[in-house]
Formats: C-alpha cells, sequence, structure tokens
C-alpha cells in the first residue's frame, strides 16, 4: 500500500522524538489512547479544565505573514506558563493552562504532504530519497549544504531537481502533530490534535475548528481548499469516523456568518433535509461563544430585555465585508432555532454546547486577562497600546473593539486527551470571557436546599439530574441546581442567571431569569438591585468588598410545558472589572482611546445548556 | 456598452496589459516558454492518492477527470503567472517561501542525543526538569460577607479552638476542604496566588495562623510536604530530549541564518532622515 511508506516515516519521526510512543499508528483502526493516560487518578465526579481551543502559530499562513514565526512548540510553552517572545516582547500569562489545542489553518498545511506519494514527480529522484533517509543532523546537513547552499552561493539555481521532494520530508501537518505529542502530559498537561477549517463563502464565517480525540489522525486535513461548502467536511468527519477516527467541530463566530451559520437552507440553496439535520448534529456538539472577534450570544439591538447583552458586541464589524449583524447571527437566536428544527423535523442540528477560544494569530494561547495585554493578538496590527488606540484590524473591525478572548472550561474527569475529548463532545463544558470562573449545573428532581460539602452537591446533581449538555427527560418541571466560584485573582460575583429558550405556537422564545444573587438583592418579582461596585478610573481596581465568592441555588423552571422544546443555560456574571483599554490607558502616557470605548466591563461565564426536548 | 459590463473580458485586458509591461519593463521576465502541458502518469496517480487519502475511497473516473481538468488549468494559470512576473515582489509569495524554507530548516535542526549528552544538559538546566513539590493539606474557610462586624472575634474564636486540639466549624463552602499531593499550579488553580505562596511557607503538621485568599480567610494545616526534586533521567527522558531538540533547534536557525548572512553583502542606503542614531 502506498501509505505505508510515510506512515512509516511519520512513525520513526515519533519513536526518535518522544517517549509518548503510540504504536501502530496506521495498522490499528481501533481509538487509540496513550498508555500514559492509563495510571492518570480519575476523579469521578470531575473537575474543571481551563484551555484554549483556538489559537493560530506562524504554521498558519496569514499569521506568519503578519509576523509571527512561533510555532506550535514554543505556543505550548506559553500555555504552560513559559516566558516567551510574543509580538516583539516577551510575555507570560498569569496561571498556567491545564490543555491547550493549537488551531493552524489546515489551508496548505498538508500540500507538501502529497510528494511524499510512491508515484509522485520527484518522489524517485536519488537526492530526494537520500534526503529521506537522512537520519542524523550531519548527514541531512551535508546534504543540504551540497544541494541547496552551495548552488545558492555560486548564483546557480537553488533548487535541485528534487527540492519540492525535500521540502516534503515533513509535511506541516506532520510537524503539528509531533508538538503537540512532545507536550502531552497525562495528568498534568494535556495537548490535542487539532487544526481550522477555514471557509468564507462570500465573506460569510463558516469556519470551525476540528479536534481529535487521540493520536489516530488523518494523513492530512479537511481545508475550504477541497471545498468550502461544510457539509462536505462533514461527510469528510464521517468517513474518517467510519475509519476509526475520534474528531468533532466546533464552529465559531457566529458574529459574522452572514446568517449562513444557523441557515434556513443548505449553502448549496437546496432545503433542508433529515440527512442533513442527522450529519450536522453528529459532527457538532460545540460552538464557540466568544473570542477576540467578538461575543456572540446576543446583541442589545435585538434582544433589548437582556439588560447583560451589551458585553463586547464588537460593533465595528458591519462597517466591513458587509456583515451587517443580523438576528440569526447569534447563539442564543441558533439554540432556540434549533429547537423548531427538532420540532418540525425530529432533529435540532444547532445542540450545541459552549467553548471560548481567543483566536489569537500571535501563538500566545488563552491570553486573555484585561490586565496582560500588551501584546495585541494580530501582529503588528495590535502590537502596541499606542496603536491599538487608534487602529483597525485590516479590513475587518476596529482595534478597540477586540477583546483578548474567551477561555474553554471543561468538566472532566482527570486531565488527560481522552477524559477531556470525552467531556467536550459529551457538552459538560463552559465558556467564560477570560477569567478562570467556575460554573456547574444539574437539572432533575429532588434537590437539597443546602449542602454540606461540594462533594455532597455533585453527587446528588448526578444521581437525581443531568449535567450540563444533556437532555433533562422528566415531565415535571425541572429543578435547576446551579453553582459558581468566583476566579481565585478576580473580583467577587454578582449574580447566576438562567436564560431558556422554548418554542410557542411555533414562535422562537428566550427569557433571562436571575437566580442567585449575593447579598439579598434578588427581589420577589425576580428583578437584582444593581450591585453598584464601580472600578476605581484612576488605578484600575475592582471593587473587592461586594458580591459573592461563590454562588449556589435551586430554580425551578415556573412556566414549564412537557409537551414544549426547551432549553436553559446558566450565565454568571462577576463585578466590573477595567476593560484593557483603560489599563492601556493607565500604562502608557498620552495614550487616548476615543470616547465611546467602554472602560469597564461585567466579565462572565456561560455554562452550556440543558436540554428538555418535547413530546 | 455591453463589453464594458463583463467582468472576464476586463480581467482578460488587465492580464494582457500588465503582461505586456512587465515583458518591457521586468528584464527577469521569461519569454513565454513551451506552451506543451504533459500530465504524467505519475502525476495523475498522486491526484487519485490525495484523493484516496481524502474520501478513503478511489475517485471514480469523472472525478478524476475533474481532478486532472483542474490540474491543467492551474498549471497553465501559474506559467502564465510567472511568466508575467505576477510573482515577483509579492509579499505573500516571498514569505511563503521564507516559511517553507524555515520549516526545512527546523527539521534539519533533530538529531539523535545519547543518555550522556542528555545527562549533561539536565545538569546544566536542574530548575528545568525538577519536580514541583507536592503538598497534602486540610482548610478550614470563613467567608468575609459572613463574618461582618464579629470578624475579628469570630477569627480569634477558631484560633483558640484549634490551639486547644479542636475543629472549628467554618463556613459552608463549595472550596475544597483538603487536597491531597497539590501542586503549587493546583493550589494556586484552585485558592489563588496568595494562598499558595503563605502555603508553601507554612510548617507541617501544625494549625497555622489565619490566612488570606481571594476567597475569604482560612486555617490550614499542611500534613505532608515532599520537596521539589530532580528525578532520575530515566523517568524523564522524553521531556529532556524535547527540550534538548529545542535549543538545537533555536541554535540551529541562528547558526543557519548568520551563515546565510554571510553569503551575502548587505548594503543598507538610510534615506537621512531614518538614519538610526549611534
Amino acid at each position: 500500500m502506498k501509505t505505508m511508506k510515510t506512515m512509516k516515516t511519520m512513525k520513526t519521526m515519533k519513536t526518535r522524538a518522544s517517549g509518548l510512543v503510540v504504536t501502530a499508528l496506521a495498522l490499528c483502526a481501533a481509538p487509540i489512547t496513550s498508555h500514559a493516560e492509563d495510571g492518570v487518578p480519575e476523579n469521578p465526579l470531575k473537575e474543571a479544565y481551563f484551555g484554549e481551543t483556538h489559537l493560530h502559530t506562524g504554521v498558519s499562513m496569514d499569521a506568519f505573514i503578519g509576523g509571527n514565526r512561533l510555532t506550535p512548540d514554543d505556543a505550548y510553552r506559553f500555555a504552560k506558563g513559559e516566558e516567551i517572545k510574543v509580538n516583539g516582547s516577551m510575555h507570560k500569562i498569569k496561571v498556567p493552562l491545564d490543555f491547550c489545542a493549537v488551531t493552524d489553518h489546515s489551508e496548505f498545511m498538508g500540500e507538501a504532504f502529497s510528494l511524499m506519494n510512491e508515484g509522485a514527480p520527484g518522489y524517485d529522484d536519488p537526492i530526494a530519497k537520500s534526503f529521506r533517509d537522512a537520519t542524523d543532523l550531519e548527514t541531512a546537513l551535508m546534504l543540504y549544504g551540497k544541494y541547496v547552499l552551495t548552488p545558492l552561493a555560486s548564483g546557480k539555481d537553488p533548487h535541485p531537481p528534487f527540492f519540492q521532494g525535500a521540502e516534503a520530508i515533513k509535511s506541516t501537518w506532520k510537524k503539528n502533530f509531533e508538538a503537540t505529542e512532545k507536550h502531552y502530559q497525562p495528568g498534568k498537561f494535556t495537548t490535542i490534535h487539532a487544526y481550522e477549517y477555514t471557509s468564507a463563502p462570500g465573506g460569510g464565517n463558516l469556519h470551525r475548528n476540528v479536534l481529535f480525540r487521540d493520536t489516530n489522525v488523518p494523513d492530512m486535513p479537511f481545508s475550504s481548499n477541497e471545498s468550502p461548502d461544510p457539509e462536505k467536511l462533514w461527510e469528510w468527519m464521517k468517513v474518517q469516523r467510519a475509519d476509526g477516527k475520534k474528531l468533532f467541530a466546533m464552529p465559531h463566530n457566529s458574529n459574522e456568518s452572514k446568517g449562513l451559520l444557523f441557515c434556513e437552507e443548505t449553502l448549496s440553496g437546496k432545503p433542508i433535509t433529515k440527512e442533513y439535520l442527522e450529519l450536522r448534529s453528529s459532527n457538532e456538539p460545540l460552538i464557540e461563544m466568544m473570542q477576540i472577534k467578538g461575543n456572540s450570544e446576543v446583541v442589545p439591538q435585538f434582544w433589548p430585555n437582556d439588560e447583560f447583552a451589551d458585553f463586547e458586541n464588537a460593533t465595528s464589524l458591519q462597517d466591513f465585508n458587509d456583515r451587517k449583524f443580523m438576528k440569526k447571527n447569534f447563539v442564543r437566536y441558533g439554540l432556540t432555532r434549533g429547537l423548531k428544527y427538532r420540532q418540525d423535523m425530529g432533529i435540532n442540528p444547532f445542540k450545541y454546547g459552549f467553548v471560548g477560544g481567543t483566536d489569537s494569530h500571535n501563538g500566545a494561547p488563552s491570553n486573555v486577562a484585561e490586565d496582560n495585554w500588551n501584546v495585541g493578538s494580530h501582529g503588528l496590527a495590535d502590537q502596541t497600546a499606542a496603536i491599538r488606540s487608534k487602529a483597525t484590524l485590516d479590513g475587518e473591525m476596529k482595534v478597540s473593539d477586540l477583546n483578548p478572548g474567551a477561555i474553554t472550561g471543561v468538566w472532566a474527569t482527570s486531565n488527560t486527551r481522552g477524559a477531556i475529548w470525552d467531556s467536550m463532545a459529551a457538552r459538560e463544558t463552559f465558556a467564560t470571557s477570560g477569567p478562570r470562573i467556575k460554573v456547574r449545573a444539574f437539572a432533575g428532581q429532588g434537590f437539597a436546599e443546602k449542602y454540606d460539602s461540594y462533594e455532597a452537591l455533585v453527587k446528588d446533581g448526578y444521581e437525581k439530574g443531568v449535567p450540563m449538555g444533556s437532555d433533562y427527560k422528566g415531565d415535571k418541571a425541572p429543578q435547576v441546581l446551579v453553582w459558581a466560584v468566583k476566579d481565585p485573582i478576580g473580583p467577587n460575583l454578582d449574580r447566576i442567571q438562567i436564560i431558556k429558550g422554548w418554542v410557542e405556537n411555533g414562535e422562537l422564545k428566550d427569557k433571562v431569569y436571575n437566580v442567585v444573587a449575593s447579598g439579598d438583592r434578588l427581589k420577589e418579582d425576580g428583578s437584582v438591585e444593581p450591585v453598584n461596585a464601580p472600578i476605581d478610573l484612576k488605578t484600575g481596581k475592582f471593587n473587592s468588598e461586594k458580591g459573592d465568592p461563590e454562588l449556589k441555588g435551586v430554580w425551578t423552571d415556573p412556566d414549564f410545558d412537557p409537551k414544549e422544546e426547551a432549553y436553559y443555560y446558566v450565565r454568571v456574571l462577576q463585578l466590573p472589572t477595567a476593560r484593557w483599554n483603560l489599563w492601556d490607558e493607565l500604562r502608557n502616557e498620552g495614550v487616548k482611546f476615543p470616547e465611546e470605548v467602554k472602560k469597564q466591563i461585567v466579565e462572565r461565564a456561560w455554562g452550556s445548556p440543558i436540554w428538555h426536548e418535547g413530546a | 456598452m455591453k463589453i464594458l459590463k463583463e467582468p472576464l473580458l476586463h480581467f482578460v485586458l488587465i492580464g494582457a496589459l500588465i503582461f505586456a509591461l512587465y515583458q518591457r519593463f521586468d528584464p527577469e521576465a521569461e519569454a513565454p516558454g513551451e506552451t506543451e502541458v504533459v500530465v504524467t502518469s505519475g502525476r495523475i496517480q498522486q491526484l487519485s492518492a490525495i484523493f484516496q487519502k481524502t474520501w478513503q475511497r478511489p475517485p471514480t473516473r469523472d472525478e478524476l477527470q475533474g481532478l486532472v481538468d483542474d490540474f491543467i488549468l492551474e498549471e497553465i494559470y501559474y506559467r502564465e503567472a510567472t511568466a508575467a512576473g505576477l510573482d515577483h515582489n509579492d509579499t505573500l509569495i516571498r514569505r511563503r517561501l521564507r516559511q517553507k524554507m524555515e520549516f526545512l530548516t527546523d527539521d534539519l535542526a533533530a538529531g539523535t542525543p545519547g543518555d550522556e549528552e542528555l545527562a549533561e544538559f539536565v545538569e546544566a538546566n536542574p530548575e528545568r526538569f525538577r519536580k514541583p513539590p507536592a503538598t497534602t493539606f486540610r482548610q478550614i474557610f470563613f467567608n468575609p460577607d459572613k463574618l461582618g462586624d464579629q470578624r475579628d472575634q469570630i477569627i480569634a474564636d477558631a484560633a483558640a479552638e484549634l490551639a486547644k486540639g479542636e475543629v472549628p466549624e467554618g463556613h459552608p463552602t463549595l472550596l475544597p476542604p483538603d487536597m491531597s499531593g497539590a501542586t503549587p499550579k493546583r493550589v494556586t488553580a484552585t485558592f489563588g496566588e496568595e494562598f499558595a505562596g503563605a502555603l508553601a511557607g507554612l510548617e507541617v503538621g501544625k494549625w497555622s495562623e489565619p490566612i488570606r485568599s481571594g476567597f475569604g480567610i482560612h486555617f490550614v494545616r499542611v500534613d505532608d510536604r515532599t520537596d521539589a526534586e530532580l528525578p532520575p533521567l530515566g523517568e524523564i527522558r522524553p521531556v529532556v530530549l524535547r527540550e534538548w531538540e529545542h535549543e538545537q533547534r533555536e541554535a540551529f536557525r541562528d547558526r543557519f541564518q548568520s551563515e546565510l548572512l554571510k553569503k551575502y553583502e548587505v548594503t543598507v542606503e538610510w534615506p537621512a532622515t531614518n538614519t538610526p542614531k549611534g
């Protein structure tokens, strides 16, 4: 078989490179879990692990052109807390991550690989062969000097006949694979094999990040060069799954989707069929709620009754590429529209749990702290405070509308690839706008008003209910047990809300309920006395007196109808903190952002929904 | 004037114009080379193999024809575009080529060090391979919101109880009452830096003075602590190898760049206004 040669090459590389060798990559169709995962202790009650699910390094062509020379290796180092030169200056995150997926664009990532195939032009060239067979540095250097550098120096054509073949010694996809393997330390730090499928037909963002469960990954990632139609991506994923690989896709930036993400017809203009719904829902358990280019949950213009909708809306996106906001570009709409598909056709294609990412093109995962965003996110375009106060991100939006991005929380039994990926696939996740707020919810019957310990609460949650991301199957009004704890280095929490979406007489409805608030601010009518804890504009400091470090409670849906489709998701609000632009102003004399740029924000966490499927 | 509205025609006209200009003014432009396109059987096999890799099945005859047709057009566009010099001074192409070269040189930096070499590397960089200390502890929590005015009294009472060997009841919390073998990273992630810092200084087997965290006030008792230690090479070899390779790559890249620079005579003509000082 033709694939054997390349597979052997890949395996040899890994054997040389890393102790986490997984045998027989190509020979075995069954899911492969690293043996090292076996010894990692598991906590059946699960712990929250924080990580990055959307990041570009210099391997992504656009990032490289923007000046990023960092590799996945550097990105994983940064994720673990190492100080790295990012966008021109030394930088590190305040708290290291538990896991990280590098999602470089797949476009042009695997191309060089094609020449590894036997029969391809140049493959049999003896010089190419000697390059492929070189196993040590000295030989490789000698060959490189002889065939590349010497001709270059003498002014001759520096391209030996096999040059393409030599370049193909390793495709970038394989290099990413290798770095991802090398940094995986089961139980301590998890890396996930991943990439981004980058399709934007007519400027409508249909990008997806694809994450693999283990080392059983395809030779080449599927890119928008193969097809810009996500249906083809899903078909490809189905083929991979039939081949024993485990993978899922997560769309992002629905705010830039021009109505194409939560669609009424297929991208090729055909009516939605049951097959389409089946294909889509079986491939996409999660959606990215927020990232550098905006929060996609809701915007005030379409949700005037949501008093916290005005948050990182990235409104200047609308000034470019004709990406006008419409209600159907936002996640809450998509969730509710999905219910109606379920009601009408039996399958919910938008049954999405939540993740948060950065989409940073600087190779710096989860660099999400507002007071630590000194190096920007997109190379020269937002490198310094002075630039950020005035610039536009090339043809996309105002830099002042960017935010440092979001982070993903996963409730998993251990910090291993298998456990984290499984919990993501099961949607037991949450997203936050940056802070390490933890949030957990269960829907069921018979929860207690008070629990003596966290352990007792979680046990009861699993025994009498279902966790976030699942289906509540009861026919009585669900009780939702919610718990949230603040970021250890952040301000206290303001309140927990539950957002319910449902379909009533064919109409899409949603409503925000205040469930728990710090102090005695929650009133009979469900409204909450504002916490009134502004930041100190002169120092940037948040109020450290008000709010509560943790909030918990049980809420029962007052308007439950067992025949109706519904979902419930949790939103946790913390006390206001300074936005990154205020830190820029405070730290850089002479830097002044326009008046309309907000100086303080209410950061938040979103727990994945729990669904009730109607009769 | 239908002709002016035809985008394809515009494209052809502009293309011809650019081509003519480059022919005239760009000395590097080659004459339009051979006009023969041969799609070798090896190339067809390659196209077919890529398809097979993507879809786990061979292409049908029609699909293969489509791939070949597309390849022919791509080849013709490529030739026309390079003949027209469209690749010159194109930032995208220049940087892509640099990227390819960097990928290639990074590959070359690999090697296979022996245990001795790795052991030396560990010896030179012990701090990078030390296993972090692990602490097993219990904690009792007091919520500032519930302490209110009586804060000092409640804390003093709790301290007195602990001194008598009793365990006072703290406020209900969902923070863990204990952690076993926790690394500083795990403690920081759960309780914050302030708490983790204080924990590191506590004596084993004794209840602490009140400790502050972002959540409130804690009494802590460390039951066990393992100090940071340097494991034997056998236990950490993959990590050491990774770090060693990283260093090699960095060093190789520097070396490679200075080698390249040596081969060129570089003249920078600073404009008078921008000449750097010193």
